[in-house]
């Protein structure tokens, strides 16, 4: 057994029912918004059996239905109640991954389950009991691949009950045969499924991908997209998207000894629920707020993700240190952007150094000491202008391998290396060439020549280089725009 | 006979006690003593700082970068100005500039002034030389200096760990006594064929060795601009 699919139906009429306290048989009707011609989302028994359909304008459903309860769930409530369901979930599996297109399906990594709790039916079982427990209804299949589960226990024909399918050819049978009808698509696909005769999950999936999203939809697409590629993807674990974050009131500092004891303890319990939900920091971002309501900003970033308080509390000090505050501090507020620690992705690199740990740790003191910029990698590009064709970008943004690469053979023509000025400097012409001769030159540089309307590219704007020098030994590179001369560098 | 020092704090290590560490992955690879200029190479160099100032400066260290690099070592360029060696012609030279760990320690928004951009490039190679990461380290210094505290400390560092320190000045004699050699590196003459400026000569002057009772000289050759681009 590798994945369990949990599919709580009717999610947001059980969110609104669990926080009912009367629980008498009125006819309860989900609407997508709160005004007349909402639709409705989902029903209770009571309604269905009264005759409303999902779909159907409230106006409509309430002339069939005058009793009707209509309510609406805010967003934010089902994400609230998701999150809910999440950390329920979390008490018995490491990894739980949430289907974000379609809210109240949940896949569980229940692998060594057996072991652990005996049998898969026994886990299986005290998750739905947990989940009883906190007021839902969920229907469970465990199985072998995430949309062989969900299909599985989507068309099982009970609201609440579980599953378990002992292979994975079992699985693909049950799949293979269930109706189409139960596929999370809109009316219109389902309607085009049906004209041209597809009825089986197996007839679905047996239909080319680049035909699905023309001939039926984009969401059927999507679908199929996952159907026929996730088979041997793992449970996705969950990774939050919003940082964690906590806010302190400062007496008014000013000196960041201060300021570092006292976002100490805030720091290290943040770092604490970092650890318990098996997650690592890559990023710590301080908001300091000053009493002129101006806010400092600085972010921490280590040699690699950590879940080591100390650490981020050795690279804050050094950060904090190198700032200098005009006025007191009132605020702080400390948020983590994280990342899901899995034993597997270190595994992937045995062969970590020490040394790329020791290098990468230096690297990470000096960001904190002197900006997260000031470490940088070089990128040649191929342009045309000598500007252009290197770009610097922070180390902590780039994407380098761990290793460095090797050296290059040396070619016997390598001419001097140049210095280059990072803004050209203006000189005047006579300057440059009193004790001067051109050794080098001209080479013309001229952007987007090809656009020209003459054959002639003199007129187009562009650069003039030369290599000035005395006595054949290269001093100067410098350029000339037409109308001034410029010093680019010097060869050394 | 062990001598204990009472006084001292735990995992202090006096000056005296510093040696080179012993033969390791690092010395044993780099060991190019056959070859012809023993004085300017990466292994000849380790555990010196080195100054090096002049026409040809940069032309000239491109040499140890691309043996550092050959050995599979990291390199760090501290920068401490705008100017920085121009990237693309780095490949001809061996030296492969997407491999170089630069820091730049100029520009911090707190610190706008040079003599603090010398002070931060200190401390950087400071953290890179305790590190015990980076073999050979470029300090661009241009017309600022280091205090000797702070020298007298990377000196250390470099020659427990095995680094090289370069530091690139403006001038002879900028960083004091403390270096243990010092270089000027000049173009001195360029040749001709067939009306072509074709190559350029360089010349390595020593003009302190402490590691020898003498000075030394050696002369390079590159080729000349006609092979910028």
């Amino acid at each position: 057994m590798q994945c369990t699919c949990i599919e709580i139906p009717d999610l947001r009429l059980q969110m609104f029912l669990r926080s009912q306290t009367r629980r008498d048989a009125h006819p309860v009707a989900i609407v997508e918004a709160d005004r007349p011609s909402a639709r409705v989302l989902e029903l209770n028994d009571a309604a269905r059996s009264a005759g409303l359909r999902l779909g159907m304008p409230y106006t409509f459903a309430q002339s069939l239905l005058p009793e009707l309860h209509a309510h609406v769930i805010p967003d934010d409530l089902i994400a609230e109640g998701l999150q809910h369901i999440r950390l329920r979930l979390y008490a018995f599996t490491p990894g739980v991954e949430m289907w974000k297109t379609q809210a109240g399906v949940f896949w569980l990594d229940s692998r060594g389950m057996t072991r652990v709790w005996g049998s898969a039916e026994k886990w299986a079982r005290a998750v739905h009991a947990a989940l009883a427990a906190s007021g839902y209804r969920a229907r469970m299949c465990i199985g072998f691949s995430r949309f062989g589960t969900y299909v599985l226990a989507r068309s099982m024909a009970d609201q609440h009950g579980i599953q378990v399918v002992h292979s994975n050819s079992e699985e693909y049978e049950y799949m293979a045969r269930t109706d189409c009808d139960c596929l999370p698509i809109s009316p219109r696909s389902k309607t085009r499924l049906r004209k041209l005769g597809i009825t089986k999950i197996r007839e679905f999936l047996a239909i080319p991908s680049s035909d699905v999203s023309v001939k039926i939809g984009k969401d059927a697409f999507d679908l199929h997209v996952i159907a026929r590629e996730e088979r041997n993807v793992p449970v996705q674990n969950y990774t939050p998207e919003d940082p964690l974050q906590t806010r302190v009131q400062l007496p008014s500092l000013r000196t960041c000894e201060q300021i570092r004891i006292h976002i100490r303890e805030p720091i290290e319990t943040l770092f604490g629920s970092v650890r318990n939900r098996g997650l690592l920091v890559r990023c710590l971002t301080l908001h300091l707020g000053d009493e002129n309501d101006a806010v400092t900003r600085t972010d921490i970033i280590p040699a690699e993700p950590s879940c080591d308080a100390r650490l981020f509390e050795t690279l804050l000090r050094i950060r904090l240190e190198s700032l200098s505050f005009a006025a007191r501090m009132n605020t702080a507020a400390v948020s983590l952007q994280v990342i899901p620690a899995d034993a597997r992705t270190f595994a992937l690199f045995p062969d970590a150094s020490v040394s790329y740990e020791q290098r990468n740790s230096a690297l990470a003191l000096i960001r904190a000491d002197l900006g997260n910029a000031a470490v940088q990698r070089i990128e040649l590009c191929d342009a045309h202008i000598p500007e252009d064709r290197f770009r610097l970008r922070s180390l902590h943004e780039a994407d380098w391998g761990h290793t460095c690469a090797p050296g290059l053979d040396r070619r016997p023509d390598a001419g001097p290396v140049r210095r280059i000025y990072t803004e050209p400097r203006k000189s005047g012409r006579t300057e440059l060439f009193r004790n001067a001769s051109v050794l080098f030159g001209p080479l013309r540089y001229a952007p987007r020549w090809w656009t020209a309307d003459t054959q002639d590219c003199s007129g187009v704007p562009g650069r003039t280089y030369y290599i000035l020098g005395h006595n054949g030994l290269p001093y100067h590179w410098c350029f000339t725009d037409g109308t001034h001369w410029w010093v680019h560098g010097l060869v050394q | 006979m062990k001598t204990v020092f009472p006084d001292r704090p735990p995992g202090l290590v006096l000056a005296k006690d510093l040696r080179q560490a012993e033969p390791s992955r690092l010395h044993i690879a780099v060991d190019d003593s056959s070859a012809p200029n023993r004085e300017w190479s990466l292994h000849a160099l380790t555990g010196c700082i080195v100054e090096l100032f002049g026409t040809a400066s940069l032309t000239a260290v491109m040499k140890i970068m691309r043996e550092a690099q050959q050995q599979n070592e990291a390199v760090c360029w501290i920068q401490t100005d705008t100017t920085l060696f121009y990237p693309p012609d780095l490949p001809a030279h061996g030296v492969n500039p997407e491999a170089i760990y630069l820091v730049s320690a100029a520009g911090t928004p707190t610190r706008d002034r040079r003599a603090l951009y010398a002070r931060a490039a200190g401390r950087t190679a400071d953290t890179l030389l305790r590190s015990q990461a980076f073999r050979c380290i470029v300090m661009d210094l241009g017309a600022q200096t280091i205090r000797i505290g702070v020298l007298a400390r990377l000196l250390r560092f470099v020659r427990l760990h095995g680094a090289v320190l370069i530091c690139l000045t403006s001038g002879e004699g900028r960083l004091g006594s403390l270096v243990t050699v010092r270089v000027r590196a000049e173009f001195v003459s360029s040749r001709e064929t067939h009306g072509q400026l074709t190559h350029l000569t360089y010349r390595l002057r020593a003009e302190k060795d402490r590691r020898a009772s003498f000075v030394w000289e050696l002369s390079e050759q590159c080729g000349h601009a006609m092979y910028l681009h």
